[in-house]
């Protein structure tokens, strides 16, 4: 007789274990001056999101889990995630034909207008799946998926059709791998196409309009399809992406019947020392989630890609882009250069530049005939021409980043952003409340490597424009000893604000030790109010001062 | 030949398993008829709202519709609370500068309370609805039909007498329970104000306008009379349980019009605050 317990130890040889953490934790204080009161912390000062994610594999096999806590959520998340527990769980098997995941999954059909699970934590976003997965490779070059499961909301379990059982097919072909004449092409092509369904019970809905109760007859079967190709010669490359939704009356759309258009395309070139993209899309009522009356980022089925560049310096991030997914229409070009050591722009030390424009307008829409007006609830809602353009400018960015090397101790980075922002629109206040942005910032970021081991950075930044908060100036000192090691101070200082009570200087001191993929930071000061993007996808931040503490490791 | 039949087979399977649209025609939809019956529990729909928030102004209408349309059974109360509540004297001057917050609305929006995170949102009877306390007006309706179909627990009245004089209001609520009750049972009787004007920002169609400068205020909160979630009246109540309370108020302190107010009362479970029935007062005569 062998004990069980030397059975199953026997089973789980050779597996390994991966998996990573992270607790962010705030002590709140209380700052009269920006407005942070007991009353706005509820007597919760200190709060705490973490998580813990574990992947387990053994041979063809994985299983995983995340455990997260929001005790409770910090400032500017979601008070429904106020608790803890298991969200996320999954057991996979895989081979060279077949890939099955069964529990939680994030998923992504194309570039993700059709269907895009993921997470991304510093948002409080997770649409993850919870179902199955199904990936075929049932020859070289031909990926085929489906997937079946409902998403995430907070931590509300699924049950009786509480919100929509999501069903998808994506389909993948490499066509240099499938056809043996074109392996050695040049020439690379890949079709791709996609059906997504969304199942959400109930054929009416009464929705007060007008003066009346209006029972709008439902569709329960919301499909959202497309297609794609990326085509590859040489240095070029080319992507793009179509997708139809059908009608999807929701709280979004203001409960019309319009279906939904989206196209996103990508050109790019590069060769040594040169790279170019351009980069356009139109978006016209595509909001697609899996519970109609959702008016949040919950519950997203698909993703709107974000043509706009992101930019990471604190001034420089202030008007972010918030991508509208009633309807836009974006262009936006990229250009990098980089110049050799010992050329005539290069200098000694090699110097790269890169140039940004993006430009995101509303569309233009008509009513669908004379007796209604346009987003009218239980109708067609409103009409519109692919790729027409409305006159409303939301988003401009205009931007210029050039680093340069003086000799073997200097580096600097200095960038120019010219942005056109309709804060109304982008931050969904009422039109003229704040009304349109034209902000210009400038930033020069030095780097002095003192020695191998130990470096000195300086920012200094500034943003002038005549609305909003008014001129901003900011300034970092960071000092590091690597690989372990930095401390830093930073103020942003609001001092062109109209209103002189609020010109306030935003100050943090920070810190942060390295071990190995252990890091801890720490930091005191406050946090200006704003909106935090990461592509398009935004959320609110509320203005905070006290203590962070951040802990994240991977093992 | 075997690859093509395979993957011709998976995308069948694929195209039959999910290839699901429902595509719908007009006319998108139909008017609905409510019919009024006024042996069912009522209902308190609170909606709150702010004049510097865009979607409030179709909000209000969905309240005011659904009480409309449900006479006798469901009374709106407007809580301006919230940083769209707040004055704006600045913007489109003098329009937004009036403030119709009160202490009670404060209380009722906090995180002490409700902990409202948006305008406009609503409760109707204060009970969850999807899971939610508050949600927003295209649930409204649903929720009010939810919660009209408990049984009816108890008959209000409440009766006003308003000295013109000294402008004085007295207010005498009488309840009578149907049911027997577990738990203990608050009353909390308000004040509210109609018709008062001024200025609402919006961007919804029909009006598409940035500010509705001649906005008709309707069902304002403008504070309790015996505190923000009332006081106890009853601990278990059995059926044919009688309690008479009284109330006076003086209109001297303050601007209000007393022929536009009117008094609303409601009994409440006290620990989960979940609203049992709610009776409101004609508005003020000023004949004495």
């Amino acid at each position: 007789m062998v004990p069980a317990v030397t059975r199953s130890q026997d089973v789980l040889k050779g597996g390994e274990v991966h998996g990573s953490l992270q607790a962010d934790a705030i002590y709140y204080l209380t700052d009269p001056e920006t407005g942070i009161t007991d009353s706005t912390l509820a007597g919760k000062l200190i709060r705490m999101n973490a998580f813990t994610e574990v992947n387990y594999s053994l041979g063809n096999f994985t299983a995983g889990m995340r455990f997260e806590a929001y005790l409770p959520p910090l400032t500017g998340y979601d008070a429904q995630y106020n608790g803890a527990g298991v969200p996320y769980w999954y057991v996979a098997y895989k081979n060279n034909y077949i890939d099955i995941t069964a529990g939680n999954f994030y998923e992504q059909f194309g570039y993700g207008m059709i269907l895009r699970t993921y997470q991304e934590w510093t948002l409080g976003f997770d649409n993850s799946l919870r179902g199955l997965r199904i990936k075929v490779m049932p020859s070289k070059g031909i990926t085929l998926k489906g997937v079946y499961g409902v998403q995430r909301y907070y931590w509300e379990p699924y049950k009786d059709f509480n919100r929509g059982i999501v069903k998808g097919f994506d389909a993948d072909f490499y066509l240099n791998d499938i056809f043996k004449n074109l392996a050695e092409s040049r020439v690379k092509l890949t079709l791709g196409g996609a059906f997504v369904s969304n199942y959400q019970q109930g054929t009416t809905k009464d929705i007060p309009s007008g003066g009346k109760i209006l029972a709008l007859k439902l569709p329960e079967n919301i499909s959202n399809y497309g297609g794609r190709f990326n085509l590859n010669i040489g240095g070029f490359n080319w992507f793009t992406e179509y997708a139809h939704k059908i009608n999807d009356p929701n709280a979004l759309n203001n409960y019309v019947y319009k279906g939904g258009d989206g196209l996103f395309t990508n050109l790019s070139f590069s060769k040594p020392g040169l790279g170019i993209s351009l980069m356009s899309k139109w978006i016209d009522n595509m909001s697609y989630k899996s519970d109609r009356s959702v008016v949040n980022n919950m519950v997203s089925i698909n993703y709107l890609p974000a043509i706009t560049k992101e930019h990471a310096y604190a001034l420089a991030s202030m008007y972010p882009y918030s991508t509208q997914p009633g309807g836009e229409v974006g262009v936006s070009g990229t250009v990098t250069m980089h110049f050799p050591k010992n050329s005539t722009l290069g200098g000694k030390t090699g110097m790269s530049v890169a140039g940004n424009f993006s430009q995101v307008n509303g569309i233009k829409r008509s009513p669908v005939n004379d007796t209604t007006y346009v987003g009218q609830t239980g109708t067609l809602g409103y009409a519109s021409n692919f790729y027409g353009a409305g006159d409303m400018v939301f988003f401009q960015d205009a931007n210029l980043e050039v680093t340069k090397k003086f000799g073997k101790k200097w580096k600097g980075i200095f960038t120019y952003l010219y942005q056109t922002y309709d804060k109304d629109v982008i931050e969904s206040h009422a039109p003229g409340d704040f009304g349109t942005i034209y902000a210009q910032t400038g930033i020069a970021d030095i780097t002095w490597n003192i020695t191998k081991k130990h470096a000195l950075r300086w920012e200094i930044q500034g943003l002038w424009t005549k609305q909003d908060k008014g001129n901003w100036v900011a300034s970092l000192l960071e000092f590091s000893i690597s690989p372990s090691w930095f401390i830093s101070v930073m103020d942003q200082y609001n001092y062109g604000n109209s209103d002189a009570s609020q010109r306030l200087n935003y100050y943090t001191l920070g810190a942060g030790y390295t071990y190995h993929s252990t890091r801890i930071l720490f930091s005191y000061g406050r946090q200006r109010e704003g909106i935090i993007c990461v592509g398009g996808v935004c959320r609110y931040v509320p203005a905070t001062n006290g203590l962070t503490l951040t802990i994240s490791s991977s093992f | 030949m075997k690859i093509i039949s395979r993957i011709s087979f998976i995308m069948l399977v694929g195209t039959l398993l999910f290839h699901s649209c429902t595509k719908v025609s007009e006319p998108y939809f139909t008017v609905k008829s409510v019919i009024v019956d006024t042996t069912k529990r009522s209902v308190l729909l609170e909606d709150y709202t702010g004049h510097l928030c865009v979607n409030c102004a179709p909000a209000a209408a969905v309240a005011s519709t659904i009480q409309e349309l449900n006479h006798g059974l469901v009374y709106v109360i407007s809580v301006h609370a919230g940083s769209f509540a707040r004055p704006n004297p600045t913007s489109y001057p003098p329009y937004l500068a009036a403030d119709y917050r009160c202490e009670t609305g404060n209380d009722w929006f906090g995180y002490g309370a409700f902990n409202i995170d948006a305008n406009p949102k609503g409760m109707v009877n204060r009970r969850p609805f999807k899971g939610q306390i508050s949600f927003g007006a295209s649930d409204w309706n649903q929720a009010v039909q939810a919660a009209v179909e408990l049984p009816k627990i108890a008959i209000m009245t409440v009766n006003n007498t308003f000295n013109n004089g000294n402008k004085m209001l007295d207010s005498k609520v009488d309840i009578k329970f149907l049911t027997g009750y577990t738990g203990k049972v608050n009353l909390t009787v308000c004040i509210l104000e109609d018709s008062i004007y001024g200025g609402q920002l919006n961007i919804i169609p029909p009006d598409s306008i940035p500010i509705i400068k001649n906005f008709r205020f309707m069902h304002v909160l403008r504070g309790s009379l015996n505190g923000s979630f009332g006081e106890e009246i009853s601990v278990n109540p059995s059926p044919g349980d009688l309690i008479t309370k009284s109330y006076s108020f003086d209109f001297t302190a303050n601007s209000w019009k007393p022929e536009h107010c009117n008094v609303i009362a409601f009994i409440s479970d006290a620990d989960t605050r979940e609203v049992l029935h709610v009776a409101k007062s004609q508005n003020i005569s000023l004949k004495k």
